[in-house]
């Protein structure tokens, strides 16, 4: 029976490992993700447990892990921790003519928040902000003698490094700078030699790719502040505009040598409130709303966007040598996205929970997120989704003092 | 310590596995659930100008003009061949040389009073293009020309003897003297006087009915050798062809075996031997071996037109240049014709990412007095090429003159990492000869490299083309000079054509049954060029490309295309078993005259344009 479950143990593993390696082959997500106007569909940069409350929970204090949106909470940290979230998600993409399934990964955050012997932490961290994942083929092709399609990938990728500083027991602050690189890859390509009934063409030579590849850096400062009292909390936080530095580079098939120019483009500032409010010692509701202040003058593609969120948490009650089920965290929430591109409604509902690894204090959050946006009637595409998101948070006392005896 | 702290962080193992495992089977299920390449979305993307609605133009120009044309010769030397030209054929005339090293114990035998000196020459019967090759001596009685017996070659022989010459000064006289005989095969006009000259007659009536040998006696060269019985010389031959009847002309080229097979190499008999297949070791006398290369090679030149292609064993291409903007505005205007309102072209910077050419072809118009040795099918292929041109040129035509008695600096190469340093200059020298008032000595000097230096002399009047390389420049380069030599000054005209990243058109076609291409010469025959044909038409799509996403053409870079021929197909020839089209194994000598008319030459364009978003 042991040697069953260990050969189910390791048949999974390698299930696990072959699918994960071959996810991001085959993603594909939203076509907002092909505009070169944007940078791609935003990934959200919560952790699991404010994934599974509606993606709100910036000013709830649970004392372990980071906040990217809120770093001042974490000035309350106990421990120093470290956390890694990996997202997967399933889309479902349907217009007039047909649907198509599709799958992609990735890994939002990883983040490490030293915790000092004073009210002050330190937090690293890296996120992946933004995502261009997408690519097309047409089934039926208008034209059969210039298939085109095209593909986009890769994205924003942000490091940041934060102070948190509780000068009293009821309000933290923090100031970072976030850092932001890109790599963004946009390619079209056409196959014109699929017709033999086209003679010149069926001869011809394919637009293998027509990429316009960018990379992009630049930074911006952030700020938070969070107060709370016994029953409920209050956050807020804001990152100022910001200006990327962009280096274009486009080559096309056949063209030795690669056309290259460099440009300016703007990242708004944005700003972001939020509410924890305990019901009891292990409830807690909390609510959240950010905006975004994007700029529709350079592009009617681009509007402002903004996000409500709201949602609950149970947390379990079980001491450390109770069973699982008694300790473990729910959670449920949903929310309201207006995305930056083409004024597109998302509306989405989440449930999760929080499962402790050993008596540390480690954590594993599980969030899963059903979304919807875009309509037939005007965007002409509807995209449904289910979001997978997993993050270990592993804790220590490293950084803290430790009393030993004499 | 690190390694410490982090794996404080972490959970138990078995809690960490379990969630490994239980997290990695969710995404494992939601990454294998897929359709493939996505396809939805296609009306969405048209509607943002992602998807073009009208993705194809196809505009066709007919008689566009070309900015420049000229020809460059693949090469002028034959040194070595396997086959030999000699005679005259139409505007062709082909002159070969040997060089035969001949010790004293062959001497010995010229000695005896009967004994000849003969030079024999083999004719190697090829197995394909046998019938077309008879032709070409069989006459016309119809029309009055009967069959030609024989034509008349004037043979200058120049000997030099190791009298008074040690070992290592005879090996440097050979090494020089075959170089200048042979090699570069100098102009008569600056060789030494021939030792002796003498006239042989070579048979054509007969000469592929059969592997055929025959031999010619040399009385005039035997008598110069036996002024010097005690000493190894060294000879070289020259063949002339002389100027036969009106009506010989274009039957008369011979195809002799060259540096292929010992038996019909052209060698020196001596002594009472009759023939060459009845001569042994001991009375024949190959020509000098020099580093498994025999010492022949043989000077063709053609009297026709400058702008004739020409398919012998170096091809003579046919380069031309378009002049972008006009083509451009060529392109706008057909479509504008068809109701397409075409997109702008960039026109500053070094690209312009406007079209992508899936697909291109050029339609050379030809000439009524273009012929096909042999009635051979001929392939032809369209090589495009960017030219990186130097700094000191505009990109277009060179021409300097040169005084006499002057020297230049004409060209200069430049370190490309860094345009002010100079790698290498290139200097003309033009000066008289001394005692030959209408002869003029050009020189080639390169400073970097001395032994690439090089001379030839030109009779006043008479025009040269002389390729050469630069150095600092990568790939196949190639700087084609054009020299006119006057009495007073020397015109030296540069082509500028360095052929970087040179491409050769494909020149295969798909079969559109099975999508595979086709290889085989008998499917490919209706693509080569043929009799009668009215135009050559070739594909030019990388040209295009090339042409068309370069802004900058015309200043530093020159996009070409050449048209070149390549094989001559035999359709008919004899294969194993059954009949198949075979490549032609000896040089077929066919011209191809592009139809020029006032000097001015145009094609007719076809061209596939797929517009490119400005990004």
């Amino acid at each position: 029976m042991g040697s069953t479950k260990f050969r189910f143990r390791r048949a999974a593993a390698a299930l696990s490992l072959s699918c994960l390696g071959a996810a991001p082959l085959l993603a594909e997500t939203s076509p907002l993700s092909i505009h070169p106007e944007g940078y791609g569909l935003e990934v959200s940069g919560h952790t699991s447990r404010e994934r599974a409350m509606g993606e709100a929970g910036m000013a709830s204090i649970n004392r372990r892990g980071p906040s990217l949106y809120n770093p001042s909470r974490t000035a309350w940290n106990e421990k120093t921790s470290f956390a890694a979230t990996l997202e997967t998600d399933v889309d479902w993409i349907r217009d007039d003519l047909t649907s198509n399934r599709t799958s992609s990964f990735v890994i939002p955050e990883i983040a490490l928040n030293f915790q000092t012997k004073w009210p002050v932490n330190v937090g690293l961290h890296y996120r992946q902000r933004y995502q261009r994942d997408f690519s097309f083929t047409p089934l039926n092709p208008s034209n059969p003698e210039a298939i085109q399609s095209f593909a986009t990938e890769g994205g924003l990728y942000e490091f940041a490094a934060t102070v948190a500083y509780a000068p009293t027991s009821f309000l933290a602050l923090s100031l970072g700078y976030n850092l932001m690189l890109g790599r963004e890859r946009i390619i079209e390509s056409a196959v014109f030699n699929q017709d033999p009934g086209a003679p010149d063409l069926y001869n011809g030579a394919n637009l293998e790719g027509d990429t316009l590849s960018i990379r992009s850096s630049g930074g911006y400062p952030s700020v938070s502040a969070t107060f709370r009292t016994r029953n409920f909390s209050l956050a807020a936080s804001g990152r100022l505009d910001a200006t990327l530095e962009r280096t274009l580079e486009r080559s096309i098939t056949h063209v030795p040598s690669s056309q290259k120019s460099s440009e300016d483009r703007d990242l708004p500032w944005s700003a972001m409130v939020g509410g924890a409010y305990k019901l009891k010692a292990n409830q807690t509701l909390v609510a959240d709303f950010s905006y975004e202040s994007w700029d529709n003058r350079e592009s009617g593609l681009l509007n402002p966007a903004f996000r409500a969120g709201a949602g609950y948490e149970y947390q379990g009650s079980g001491g450390p040598y109770e069973s699982l089920s008694r300790k473990v965290a729910y959670r449920g929430g949903l929310g309201f996205e207006r995305l930056y591109l083409n004024e597109t409604d998302l509306y989405f509902l989440t449930v999760g929970a929080g499962l402790p690894l050993g008596r540390r204090g480690n954590m594993l959050d599980i969030a899963l997120k059903y979304g919807h946006r875009g309509t037939l009637e005007n965007n002409l595409w509807t995209e449904d989704f289910l979001k997978l998101s997993v993050t270990l948070t592993g804790v220590s006392v490293w950084g803290k003092p430790i009393r030993k005896r004499r | 310590m690190g390694a410490k702290i982090f794996t404080a962080f972490l959970p138990s193992p078995g809690a960490a596995a379990k969630a490994i495992a239980v997290g990695g089977v969710i995404a494992a299920l939601s990454a294998c659930i897929s359709d493939g390449p996505n396809r939805t979305g296609g009306e969405y993307l048209s509607r943002n100008g992602i998807i073009l609605e009208n993705p194809l133009f196809h505009v066709k120009i007919p008689e566009f003009p070309l900015d420049r044309f000229w020809t460059s010769d693949a090469g002028s030397s034959h040194y070595g061949d396997t086959i030999l030209l000699a005679g005259r054929s139409g505007n062709f005339t082909a002159e070969p040389s040997m060089a035969y090293l001949i010790d004293t114990t062959f001497l010995d035998s010229l000695a005896a009073g009967d004994s000849s000196l003969k030079l024999s020459v083999g004719i190697p019967k090829p197995r394909v293009g046998l019938e077309e090759l008879k032709a070409t001596v069989e006459g016309d009685t119809a029309a009055g020309k009967p069959p030609l017996e024989s034509i008349a070659f004037e043979v200058r022989s120049w000997a030099i003897s190791d009298s008074g010459i040690n070992a290592a000064a005879w090996k440097d006289t050979i090494k020089a003297r075959n170089r200048m005989f042979v090699l570069r095969q100098d102009t008569l006009a600056v060789l030494p006087s021939p030792a002796a000259i003498d006239t042989i007659f070579l048979k054509v009536a007969t000469a592929y009915a059969a592997d055929s040998l025959q031999a010619a006696a040399l009385p005039g060269l035997r008598a110069r050798l036996l002024q010097s019985p005690d000493h190894n010389n060294l000879v070289h031959l020259h063949l002339t062809p002389l100027a036969g009847e009106p009506g010989d002309s274009g039957a008369s080229m011979l195809r002799l075996g060259g540096n292929r097979d010992d038996k019909f190499s052209p060698m020196l008999l001596f002594g009472a031997t009759a023939s060459a297949a009845s001569a042994s070791a001991a009375n024949r006398v190959l020509p000098h071996l020099d580093q498994s290369t025999r010492q022949i090679n043989y000077k063709l030149r053609y009297a026709g037109s400058p702008y004739d292609m020409l398919s012998t064993p170096n091809p003579r291409g046919l380069h031309i240049t378009f002049d972008r903007l006009r083509l451009l505005d060529s392109i706008k205007a057909a479509l504008t014709r068809a109701g397409i309102t075409p997109p702008s072209p960039n026109l500053t910077g070094d690209f312009d990412f406007t079209y992508f050419i899936p697909y291109a072809s050029i339609s050379l118009p030809l000439a009524d007095s273009t012929r096909l040795e042999g009635g051979f099918p001929l392939q032809m292929r369209l090589i495009s090429s960017i030219d990186t041109l130097l700094d000191e040129t505009d990109g277009s035509f060179q021409t300097t003159i040169i005084p006499l008695d002057a020297e230049r600096s004409v060209f200069f190469s430049y370190d490309p990492g860094d345009r002010q340093t100079v790698l290498d200059t290139i200097s003309i020298g033009y000066h008289e000869v001394e005692g030959r008032p209408g002869l003029r000595r050009v020189t080639l000097g390169f400073s970097r490299d001395s032994a690439r230096n090089d001379t030839l002399h030109l009779p006043v009047g008479e025009n040269r083309q002389w390729a050469t390389t630069l150095i600092g420049y990568a790939g196949g380069n190639r700087l084609p000079l054009t020299l006119e030599a006057g009495a007073e000054a020397l015109t030296l005209t540069s082509h500028l054509n360095l052929n970087s990243r040179a491409v050769t058109e494909a020149n295969e076609y798909r079969d559109p049954v099975t999508g595979e291409s086709i290889k085989d010469i008998e499917r490919r025959l209706p693509r080569f060029l043929r009799p009668g044909q009215e135009a050559l038409e070739l594909r030019a799509t990388r040209g295009m490309q090339l042409l068309l996403n370069r802004a900058s053409s015309g200043h530093e870079i020159l996009p070409e295309f050449q048209f070149q021929p390549t094989l001559a197909i035999d359709s008919t020839a004899v294969s194993g078993t059954g009949m198949a089209p075979e490549e032609v194994p000896y040089p077929v000598l066919s011209v191809i005259s592009p139809a020029i008319e006032s000097g001015r030459l145009t094609v007719d364009l076809d061209i596939y344009l797929y517009p490119l978003k400005k990004r």
